[in-house]
């Protein structure tokens, strides 16, 4: 048989490379992507945690002494920011040793790419003299 | 010359040459789309910090704050410096920059052109203070926007009155 030649090992080698270099790219953009959706989401629950940290904080004393949650306290009923529905769940409890503070703790939850994704942030707030 | 010692054909040539150009053709558009999806990413990660950025300076300083001024686009903080001084600090929005004390805070940035759309700051309650910062990619056109409150946490005994208009 004159011409039984199948693939060289450099050519194969050389195909595998350029397959491998745009392998590489998509992953490079899927990676960038992916992390900067996360980023985003994330920053946007920590400054609506913030939000309504604050807000609680701002309410009269009878309300902070004596809820056990409180609903979202910003602007709208339902929080849409940045393309994300967020859940804002607000949970009041008292504090061991100090009856004039009580923990108040901001759980943000949201759904990214078919995940779950949760936050959760506590501040201490002063509700009685 | 030895039997053996075959070349490739013209033919041969002939048809493989326009394979390969497809081939690397394909690939080299694969990967410039990717390279410039890739660079759009990366112009979105600055929209975040060009938001972020000022959103987390601001909440810093009204945390502070002894006086709270808002005049529209405008907000005056009112701050103790470190030699114990009263001083302000005023950030506006102009012509899609944030600026604070007339110094550029967004704007410079290299990948993305980005454009802060709005710079809203309202009283919600007594001494709570409501800012929302929204920025605009024109290169992708996203839109990326930051919201939060601040109470204010002034000494006792200061009793000066905000003003907001």
């Amino acid at each position: 048989m004159a011409r039984e030649n199948g693939f060289f090992l450099l050519e194969t080698v050389l195909l595998g490379l350029i397959l491998m270099a745009a392998a590489e790219a998509f992953l490079l953009y899927s990676t960038t992507e992916h992390m900067r959706i996360n980023s985003e989401a994330a920053t946007t629950a920590a400054f609506l945690a913030q939000e309504q940290l604050a807000l609680a904080e701002g309410q009269d004393v009878e309300t902070l002494s004596q809820a056990v949650t409180l609903p979202w306290l910003g602007e709208g009923d339902a929080v849409e920011k940045n393309g994300y529905h967020y859940e804002v769940e607000t949970i009041l409890q008292e504090t061991v040793g100090d009856m004039s503070l009580r923990e108040v703790t901001v759980n943000i939850s949201w759904t990214e790419n078919h995940k779950n994704k949760k936050m959760s942030f506590q501040r201490v707030v002063k509700c009685r003299d | 010359m030895r039997n053996d010692e075959k070349g490739q054909g013209l033919l041969e040539l002939v048809i493989s040459l326009p394979i390969i150009a497809v081939l690397l053709i394909s690939l080299s558009t694969a990967f410039l789309y990717f390279l410039k999806l890739y660079t759009f990413s990366l112009s979105e990660f600055e929209l975040q910090e060009q938001v972020r950025m000022p959103m987390e300076r601001i909440v810093r300083e009204l945390t502070y704050a002894e006086k709270v001024e808002i005049y529209g686009n405008t907000l005056r903080i009112w701050i103790w410096n470190d030699i114990g001084r009263q001083q302000s600090v005023t950030y506006s929005l102009d012509k899609s920059k944030l600026f604070k004390d007339a110094q550029p805070l967004t704007g410079g940035n290299k990948l993305g052109d980005i454009m802060i759309t709005k710079f809203r700051c309202v009283q919600k309650k007594p001494e709570v203070i409501f800012v929302e910062i929204e920025g605009r990619n024109r290169l992708t056109q996203h839109h990326f926007s930051l919201e939060s409150a601040v109470r204010l946490h002034r000494k006792k005994g200061n009793n000066v009155q905000n003003k907001f208009y």
